[in-house]
């Protein structure tokens, strides 16, 4: 190993971030967007994901075995979820 | 190597210390998947409940506290930075910084823990664990509400013990990194155990929203 993956100055530039991306968290919760409060959510909680892995994490520099690790367990929770909310919400016993 | 730091030869059957700490973090990341999809299971199921009861959940879920959710939320951030930070100082071979930043991680995770002692504590005082002794204040269906703690409960319960586990494992590596166990050039259980912390801090990110500030515009979310 040569020498820091990731310098001081940008965990504290990643955790500005991540702090401010809280807040719009907090804003868009309280915000009027009707039934795009969930996506929204998700979307913030997904940018701010992917911020800790590519720098905490250091997936920046990640080998392409790890992100494999990672992409095949994100697709199997997306079809986990996908194919489990698809059947919910298509019955008609909710409402 | 005649002098130099402990334990820079890599165990038999690795080529060199650089391979083996590839395939620690290869095998880390193969744990830290296995949690998201523990984690994405009980997200899914909440899913499903809240579809099935969309005005009880609605209703019950403004009975958790935006305040503490995000306070722990800050917490946690912060706490996450100084473990990369502490991985940086490692990385540089200064080692008493990062065990210093790790100790500093230590104490936000306990603040992060007795916050959400005190919020258990309020919750069951209101009757809100939903067992045989369940009151529920609200208009909406009592049964309903009471699956939605259930979730809460366990969501965030399960949360509360990977926490417990990740200040343990950091507990555990403070003591060799100041003795030189662990340094610039051989880190792999400090970097595993910083990325379980960071695993803890990613659900975390996906508990606040999901749970603590759902249906807070009115109507439905």
């Amino acid at each position: 190993m040569s020498g820091p993956r990731e310098g001081f100055v940008s965990a504290f530039v990643v955790l500005a971030l991540l702090l401010v991306l809280t807040v719009l968290t907090v804003v868009a919760a309280y915000a009027p967007i009707g039934v795009f409060h969930v996506p929204v959510a998700l979307a913030l909680a997904g940018l701010k994901s992917i911020l800790v892995v590519l720098y905490y994490m250091h997936m920046r520099h990640g080998r392409s075995s790890d992100w494999v690790v990672i992409g095949t367990g994100l697709l199997l929770l997306a079809v986990l979820i996908g194919m489990i909310l698809s059947d919910v919400v298509t019955r008609g016993w909710s409402g | 190597m005649s002098h130099g730091h402990k334990g820079v030869a890599p165990a038999h059957q690795f080529e060199s210390v650089e391979q083996q700490q590839r395939v620690a973090r290869f095998g880390m990341w193969m744990f830290l998947i296995s949690e998201t999809m523990i984690f994405g299971a009980l997200f899914t199921g909440y899913a499903v409940y809240w579809t099935l009861y969309p005005e009880a959940f609605q209703e019950a879920a403004q009975f958790l506290d935006v305040t503490y959710g995000t306070v722990m939320t800050v917490v946690l951030l912060v706490s996450s930075t100084t473990v990369a930070l502490a991985i940086t100082a490692l990385e540089g071979d200064r080692r008493r910084l990062a065990a210093g930043l790790f100790g500093v991680t230590i104490a936000l995770g306990l603040v992060f823990f007795v916050l959400k002692i005190i919020e258990y504590a309020e919750k069951i005082g209101d009757g809100l664990l939903p067992t045989r002794g369940f009151e529920y204040p609200g208009a909406e269906s009592a049964d309903q509400a009471q699956v939605f703690f259930s979730w809460y409960f366990v969501i965030t319960g399960t949360h509360a013990v990977h926490l417990i586990v990740g200040l343990a494992a950091i507990g555990f590596v403070i003591w060799p990194i100041l003795r030189g166990t662990y340094h610039a050039k051989y880190f792999s259980p400090v970097e595993g155990t910083g990325l379980y912390w960071h695993l803890v801090d990613v659900i975390w990110i996906f508990v606040f929203p999901l749970l603590y500030l759902m249906g807070r515009a009115g109507g439905m979310g």
